[in-house]
């Protein structure tokens, strides 16, 4: 066995330890929600980029994710989830934004494709935006330029499992907590004039 | 008594939650695919009345769907479930078919108003399409019930499911069955008629504001009501149920014509809906209502 | 002269204009004139309280003129004329019926009145002719031309006496002369028939177009007319359910215009806008008037906890009673596209976004507004609570015109043998589980987030500038001019009509004067008309 893969799973095992220890603290009714909200996720889906075209097939006879709970919906009011499918221009950045903040907590965002991630194809571009968890949080990438329907599916899965079992700190918290530092970097691509109309003071609330 | 009513309320959450998820089933198998799991809808529903946080726009706003809940709930609890009017009939001795008439634009109502007060216009919008499609899904429907209660000399729904021991009314007024039945799609919300929550014209329509246990209320609200309007169809013209296999047996009848029917269909404008139904069902409860 | 009497009937339709009159009293008006306000009232005083038809004719008139003064001092000119012209055409016919009848029986004391030995064709000329009055008066289509100007146009205050009151003299006078006096059994059923469809027709076309009104006031006269089209309707099948039926929908739509147009009034005289265009968003501004709006809306829609579903039941048991299916069938249509413009009206004015930048600067209501719309509103529960609670003023009526009374004596039951309903138990379940739900609401482990502006809605990811109108209050029913058999009822207008029976009266007019000018052919032709009538009368 090679050296690195021992240190990688004496990680790997430490840190699920911890996730066993966040499992074990919660109530049982804490745990039932968290099955609830993993087993049911109301999806809107934010076509940004050529991602979009992967959407369809997964909401639709072909790959059937209604199976899985994930249903999509209209309104950012209604969802649990976003999916913001590929790059994003400053123009599409700012809708994202304003979604994001629409959706009522507990929200995910799942990232798809590889320019959500570091800009993609769009490396050099200077009108898109390249790593999209500096102004949202973000829950899971799927990369891949584009990502298969079935990498899309895995990426719901996971989240679900995640969700579940609480393993991750969801991003809205991250969101919550870090507001200066979100607000700061939409700040200065967005400038303070385009600023959407935020729906909470986030600076003065209790983050327990 | 209130025993009674809570198992009313009981069945009717249950059921209702039940047939959503045989309808969302139905529907994926049509379109050749698994679908969710049947309780896929009392999930939903649990999920949203758990969620942290939901936006609201004002008292009005806040008290909307809880005055939709109540019209499904008051709806839900004047119909008697069973035809032998000894047990589960609810508040139904104190009220009648007009009164339960009425409850059914009771909620919608309370929820027009709930939605005009956060002032997004895709909400108005919904909420006119709905009004204006009321007003063609009330006039058969109404025809054909003012038929049985001429028909019966009454308005009291025991004494329509009593009169129907030997023949049902569906088979005694097959046209305002027929006429009945294309509204009772459309109070369903099911496809030829679903213009009102269009999600891809009019952002969700009513529901563009609803999130969390708005959200939640309205979902439950409207799995009751369908109930209801099920109850209400099988208590009118199949003569009502005997026991509880019975009713389970024919509102699930009932309810699958309705979601096939649904699922063939595209959908309607709001003109067009209203137009066929003064058209063609109300000519038909017209001609039935004449042979009454 | 003057003969009066006080009867359970008159007693009724005093006791609304008393209670009216009294809370109108109240709101600020700056066309305040007390001379004119007490003709009006005197005059229905003798209208309701009289006892011959020669005092009836009287009240008639000076109620016609006081009338005709309160609206001069806001309306234009066109609309007094059509107001007097046809008020006035009403008069006459109701004169042409008085002097019909006492010819026919010899008297003017509705005591003794008697048609047993009058021939069908006078009665059915009697009853034409005050047909028309009724019609005139109550804004039956097509006489209804003169209604909805002198009702929008008109001050705030007068528009709710119009509505309120005088529209029902036209009731008053049916169930006076067609249930006491010329009795149902003298009556011809085709006319009465013709009557019901007549009304129901009215109610109809009356509610699409208040649907399409920009205007609120307008709106109202228009719902105005549409439910005394019912009041009509059910007053036309002469039977002891109807007129009791007819009686409840007279109390409750006295009270539901007297609510909604002082409620139409305190927003104009704070934001001096009338059009549902640039109105909007007051909900929170001025949430007191948006409640007694509801209620006045729920009332006149006839939902089922307020007194309007005690009416709108009545009427509809009335009719099923008698089998009239289409009938029944024709007054559903009205009531339930009445809907929408009760929603019209609320979401026009309270709800939405406001249109008007200057919607915050609106001053407070006077709380001298609240008088009437606190009256209409406590009448309007209370009905639904206990709707059995006047059912003994309806039977003593019932008794005092010779009718059998058939209301149960209930207090939280309304209905007859044919069906009934507890209105005690409607509203109080309706109450618990509203109360319940939102006790589970409130309990709910829910944080609930406040938006920080009003422009914070979804709106496809965007947020909409300040400048643009989000407020749908006009484009509301325009949907409705998409559906063929609607849009040919919006699109005809009883103008055409009129502006026709214009022409011809011109044309009659002309002709006569012709007559008498002095040119010697035409003095030929008359004298010679004149030989040949005279002839023509000596040979018989």
């Amino acid at each position: 066995m090679q050296k690195g893969f021992v240190a990688y799973n004496n990680e790997q095992k430490s840190l699920e330890a911890e996730t066993e220890g966040i499992k074990n603290s919660q109530t049982l009714i804490q745990k039932a929600m968290n099955w609830f909200s993993a087993r049911s996720m109301f999806v809107v889906a934010y076509g940004t980029g050529c991602g979009a075209i992967e959407m369809p097939p997964v909401f639709t006879s072909r790959y059937d994710i209604e199976r899985l709970g994930v249903v999509g919906v209209a309104t950012p009011r209604q969802a649990d989830i976003m999916i913001v499918s590929g790059y994003c221009s400053l123009k599409t950045l700012r809708r994202v934004i304003r979604t994001y903040e629409q959706m009522s907590e507990p929200k995910y965002v799942i990232a798809l494709g590889s320019c959500t991630i570091n800009g993609g194809m769009y490396w050099d571009s200077y009108n898109t935006i390249k790593k999209l968890e500096e102004y949202i949080g973000v829950d899971m990438y799927v990369a891949g330029c584009m990502p298969r329907p079935e990498a899309l599916i895995e990426g719901f899965v996971k989240l679900q499992e995640s969700i579940r079992n609480n393993t991750i700190q969801p991003g809205y918290v991250k969101y919550r907590e870090d507001y200066a530092y979100y607000q700061a970097n939409q700040e200065k691509l967005l400038g303070k004039e385009t600023q959407p109309v935020y729906e909470e003071d986030y600076a003065g609330m209790n983050l327990s | 008594m209130f025993i009674d009513l809570l198992i009313m309320l009981v069945m009717a959450y249950g059921f209702g939650f039940l047939y959503y998820g045989l309808y969302r089933n139905i529907s994926a198998r049509v379109h050749g695919r698994f679908g969710p799991s049947l309780a896929q809808s009392f999930y939903d529903s649990i999920k949203l009345f758990t969620k942290d946080t939901s936006t609201d726009f004002g008292w009005m706003f806040f008290a909307g769907p809880i005055i939709m809940a109540s019209g499904a709930i008051l709806t839900v609890l004047f119909i008697p479930y069973f035809n032998h009017g000894e047990r589960l009939v609810g508040l139904s001795p104190y009220g009648n078919l007009i009164v339960v008439l009425y409850f059914m634009v009771l909620g919608p109502l309370g929820n027009a108003l709930g939605v005009g007060s956060h002032g997004n216009p895709f909400g108005a919008m919904g909420i006119t399409r709905g009004l204006t499609r009321l007003l063609g899904l009330e006039m058969p429907f109404y025809i054909a019930v003012v038929g049985l209660m001429i028909a019966n000399e009454s308005a009291d729904i025991g004494t329509i499911m009593a009169n129907q021991a030997e023949t049902y009314n569906i088979i005694a007024h097959p046209l305002l069955f027929i006429a009945a039945f294309i509204s009772f799609l459309g109070f369903l919300g099911k496809s030829p008629f679903d213009v009102v929550g269009a999600p891809q014209e009019v952002y969700s329509g009513p529901a563009v504001e609803f999130g969390g246990k708005f959200l939640a209320l309205a979902l439950s609200q409207s799995a009751i009501f369908s109930f209801a309007k099920l109850l209400l169809m099988v208590d009118l013209f199949l003569g009502g149920a005997d026991s509880l296999w019975d009713l389970i047996l024919k509102t699930f009848v009932l309810f699958v014509a309705s979601v096939f029917v649904g699922n063939v269909y595209g959908r309607f404008t709001t003109a067009q809906s209203v137009d066929f139904l003064l058209k063609v069902p109300t000519v038909i409860a017209i001609v039935g209502l004449l042979f009454v | 002269m003057f003969n009066f009497e006080i009867t359970a009937l008159g007693n009724m339709f005093f006791g609304l204009t008393v209670l009216v009159f009294v809370s109108l009293f109240f709101v600020p008006n700056k066309h305040r004139s007390v001379t004119l306000y007490s003709l009006l009232f005197a005059s229905l005083a003798c209208i309701f309280y009289a006892s011959d038809l020669i005092t009836l004719f009287i009240g008639w008139e000076i109620m016609g003129w006081s009338s005709y003064f309160l609206i001069a001092k806001t309306a234009d000119k066109q609309t007094l004329q059509k107001y007097i012209v046809f008020n006035i055409g009403g008069a006459f016919t109701l004169l042409g019926a008085i002097i019909l009848i006492y010819g026919a029986c010899g008297s003017f004391v509705y005591s003794e009145l008697d048609f047993s030995a009058v021939p069908s064709g006078q009665v059915t000329a009697i009853t034409i002719l005050l047909l028309l009055t009724l019609f005139v008066k109550s804004g039956i289509m097509p006489f209804h031309y003169w209604v909805v100007d002198s009702y929008s146009q008109s001050n705030d205050l007068f528009s709710a006496v119009l509505s309120a009151i005088i529209s029902k003299t036209g009731v008053f006078a049916f169930i006076l002369i067609f249930f006491q006096i010329i009795t149902v059994q003298y009556l011809q059923t085709p006319i009465l028939e013709v009557v019901a469809w007549l009304g129901v027709l009215t109610s109809i076309i009356a509610t699409f177009k208040a649907i399409n009104e920009d205007e609120a006031k307008r709106l109202l006269a228009y719902s105005s007319i549409a439910q005394v089209g019912y009041i009509v309707t059910i007053l036309s099948i002469m039977g002891s359910l109807s007129l009791e039926a007819a009686l409840y929908h007279t109390v409750i739509h006295t009270f539901v215009k007297l609510l909604l147009f002082i409620n139409v009034a305190a927003i104009i005289y704070v934001s001096k806008q009338h059009r549902f265009s640039t109105l909007g968003g007051l909900l929170y501004k001025y949430p007191l008037n948006f409640i007694l709006l509801v209620v006045g809306i729920i009332s006149l829609a006839g939902m089922p906890p307020l007194g309007g579903f005690s009416s709108k039941f009545l009427i509809y048991t009335a009719l099923l009673e008698e089998h009239k299916g289409l009938l029944l069938a024709a007054v559903l249509f009205s009531s339930a596209s009445a809907f929408l413009y009760c929603y019209k009206l609320v979401y026009g004015i309270y709800l939405g976004q406001p249109t008007n930048p200057k919607t915050e600067a609106y001053p407070r209501i006077p709380l001298r507004f609240y008088v009437p719309q606190i009256l209409g509103a406590v009448i309007l529960i209370t009905l639904g609570t206990i709707p059995g609670v006047i059912v003994p003023m309806f039977n003593g009526i019932l008794g005092s015109v010779g009718f059998e009374p058939v209301l149960y004596r209930g207090v939280f039951v309304l209905g007859s043998d044919f069906a009934s309903f507890n209105g005690g138990v409607v509203i109080g379940a309706f109450g618990l589980i509203f109360v319940l739900i939102l006790l589970f609401f409130v309990r709910l482990k829910n944080r609930s987030v406040k938006p920080k502006d009003r422009l914070d809605i979804s709106y496809c990811g965007e947020v909409p500038r300040a400048d643009v109108n989000l407020h749908y209050g006009y484009g509301m029913g325009r949907e409705l001019s998409r559906i063929g058999l609607i849009k040919m009822i919006l699109s005809r207008s009883s103008h055409a009509l009129w502006q026709r029976v214009s022409t011809l009266f011109g044309d009659l007019s002309g002709i006569t004067q012709k007559l008498y000018t002095l040119s010697a052919q035409n003095m030929g032709l008359v004298i010679f008309a004149f030989f040949t009538i005279l002839l023509y009368m000596g040979v018989k």
